[in-house]
């Protein structure tokens, strides 16, 4: 253990300004260098580091480590490297700036030690990602790109209405956990964390923009917005009942409208919704098991949907193309980029032996324990349409089914490499259990490998197999869109546009 | 391949049905369908078929609609 009270978000951040200033040829390399470097320092830390420093009147503590920032920290720093090395091969490096600025907020919210540090690095996460969905330079990602801005700057908004609140009321800025009752200025913070943690009905910026980033950028952004709300609500949050109703629901909500959306990013994006779901539960349980599983299948969660987000990305780097009714057939020509999705596929879909596994079932049992039966039942459905859409539907017509002969490009070995890094983990955990149990924040007295639970597991993935190619011809893909609740806004927006704007600049 | 295929899926079928009979010793806290060999055969097979049909009721009824939507109008 090294005793350096550098904050993991600093390496990041520097490496973010002075990326540009590096010869075009090494810039991808200073990408890996930096994040790896990150990487080792938040594995060396120490837990109880701290670093405080005095702005005018305020003290800001811009590091405080636990065990619980630790094990966010350290899969935040995992992912940034691992999407780097995924990102190699791109030539616009102004992203690789961004993905550092937006790994660096997202390990700044991690192990910040005040509410007001806490924001700053929020704030800087809104901006950075928003450039990697700008990145794809295309009118559908621009839109999309302003709609997603506009609900985290509204969302941040909250947030820092509720701090100000808080501050005023009580004259402190820590990070401590709040209860229910305290007032509305934590109610206020909960709803600013509520929309990053993409909680239905503020979901709709994560389904809509992620789909149309950029190939690489999706990675990135797959892993950190939402997480660090998860963190967040953990650390702030832990047993507010109304987040077990919000989460359980919201594990249904990714599942319905994964399986009616025809994009594959789409459906890896309404997923993300569905997984974090769990944690959210979780969180709302509040028990020390349950809070565990929050953070392991945070953790879980971050391997195998960068990873799955990494194989939808050879699709659309391959093809050009991410939508099921345009795909099929392409099992001899991408088997790499199969192969490794399904290790995710399998994981998300808590196949045993791999990371989901004993993740999901921590807060699936947390449940159980505490006598939410009608919980569980919801989230062990939720995990019927999960290996259903994820592990089935989307492998299915993506490379089997129809073969419409579609060309492929080649692609760059980095991202076979990274896609193997990261699913070597998901195997490793899945069978090591305990490896990824040390790093939880409470004592773990959970074995996922006993015979009831696997027995539950077979059944179900079985089963749910064998009901998906039974009825396989009524999820026939067909181009459309499902509508989400974004409608709510998008649909006036000519309307108002042409009032509020053209008509008030008419007079 | 097929046949393997479907050898495999009627061994853990049945494998599984054959520990939940021998594993049954209560642990933990009951639930109501802990009692009930097989459950969860019924709960994946019956759950993803509701998965479907409730999705694509939804999707027809108003969810589900052209490409262009949102795009034909600006």
């Amino acid at each position: 253990m090294l005793d350096i009270a550098v904050p993991p978000a600093f390496p990041l951040l520097l490496g973010a300004l002075a990326l540009p200033f590096l010869p075009k040829k090494l810039r991808s390399a200073g990408f890996v260098f930096i994040t790896f470097l990150t990487l080792l320092l938040v594995w060396f830390q120490p837990a109880g580091l701290s670093l405080t420093v005095q702005v005018m009147d305020y003290s800001l503590m811009l590091l405080k480590t636990d065990a619980l920032s630790r094990v966010f920290g350290l899969i935040f720093a995992f992912i940034v490297f691992a999407g780097s090395i995924y990102a190699y091969h791109i030539k616009d490096k102004t992203q690789h700036s961004f993905a550092l600025l937006y790994a660096g907020g997202a390990l700044g919210v991690t192990f910040a030690g005040d509410l007001f540090t806490l924001f700053l690095y929020w704030e800087l996460m809104a901006v950075a990602s928003t450039y990697l969905i700008w990145a794809r330079r295309n009118r559908e990602a621009r839109r999309a790109g302003f709609r997603y801005i506009i609900y985290h700057v509204l969302g941040g908004g909250l947030l820092f209405m509720g701090i100000l609140l808080h501050y005023g009321q009580t004259g402190s800025l820590s990070m401590r956990q709040f209860s229910p009752g305290e007032g509305a200025a934590t109610w206020l913070m909960l709803l600013g964390v509520i929309v990053n943690a993409a909680v239905p009905p503020l979901h709709t910026w994560l389904s809509d923009a992620y789909p149309k980033a950029t190939v690489t950028g999706a990675v990135f952004l797959s892993a950190f917005t939402t997480k660090t709300a998860v963190y967040v609500l953990i650390r702030m949050f832990p047993g507010w009942e109304i987040l077990l109703i919000l989460g359980t629901i919201m594990t249904l909500y990714g599942v319905v409208f994964a399986i009616l959306s025809n994009d594959i990013r789409g459906i890896l994006a309404y997923h993300i919704i569905s997984q974090v779901g769990y944690m959210v539960a979780g969180v709302g349980i509040g028990t020390e098991m349950a809070l565990n599983g929050s953070a392991a299948h945070a953790f879980s969660h971050i391997l195998y949907k960068a990873l799955l987000f990494m194989g939808a990305g050879t699709v659309l780097y391959a093809t050009g193309k991410s939508k099921l009714t345009e795909l099929g057939g392409l099992h001899k020509r991408l088997r790499p980029a199969l192969i490794l999705y399904m290790v995710a596929a399998f994981s998300i879909s808590g196949f045993p032996f791999f990371n989901g596994f004993v993740s999901k079932s921590m807060v699936v049992a947390a449940a159980g324990e505490t006598h939410h039966a009608l919980a569980m039942l919801l989230l062990l459905l939720a995990s019927v349409g999960t290996f259903l859409s994820v592990g089935l539907k989307l492998p299915y017509f993506t490379w089997f089914a129809e073969d419409r002969k579609i060309e492929t490009k080649p692609l760059p070995p980095n991202m076979i490499v990274a896609m193997t890094l990261t699913a070597f983990f998901c195997f490793l955990h899945g069978v090591k259990p305990g490896l990824l149990y040390a790093l939880l924040p409470h004592p773990v007295h959970f074995n996922p490998y006993t015979i009831p639970h696997l027995v539950e597991t077979v059944q179900i993935l079985v089963f749910t197999f064998i009901a998906f190619w039974v009825l396989r011809k009524k999820l026939e893909p067909h181009a459309d869109i499902a509508l989400d609740l974004d409608w709510l806004f998008r649909r006036p927006a000519t309307f108002l546009r042409r009032v509020f704007v053209d008509g008030t600049a008419a007079l | 391949m097929r046949k393997w295929g479907i050898a495999a899926l009627i061994v853990l079928a049945v494998g599984s049905l054959l520990a939940g009979f021998l594993n049954s010793g209560a642990h933990g806290p009951g639930h109501w369908w802990d009692s009930i060999p097989g459950f969860f055969i019924f709960f994946g097979f019956v759950g993803c078929a509701l998965l479907i049909v409730f999705s694509k009721a939804l999707g027809k009824a108003f969810l589900l609609k052209k490409e262009d939507y949102y795009n034909k109008m600006k």
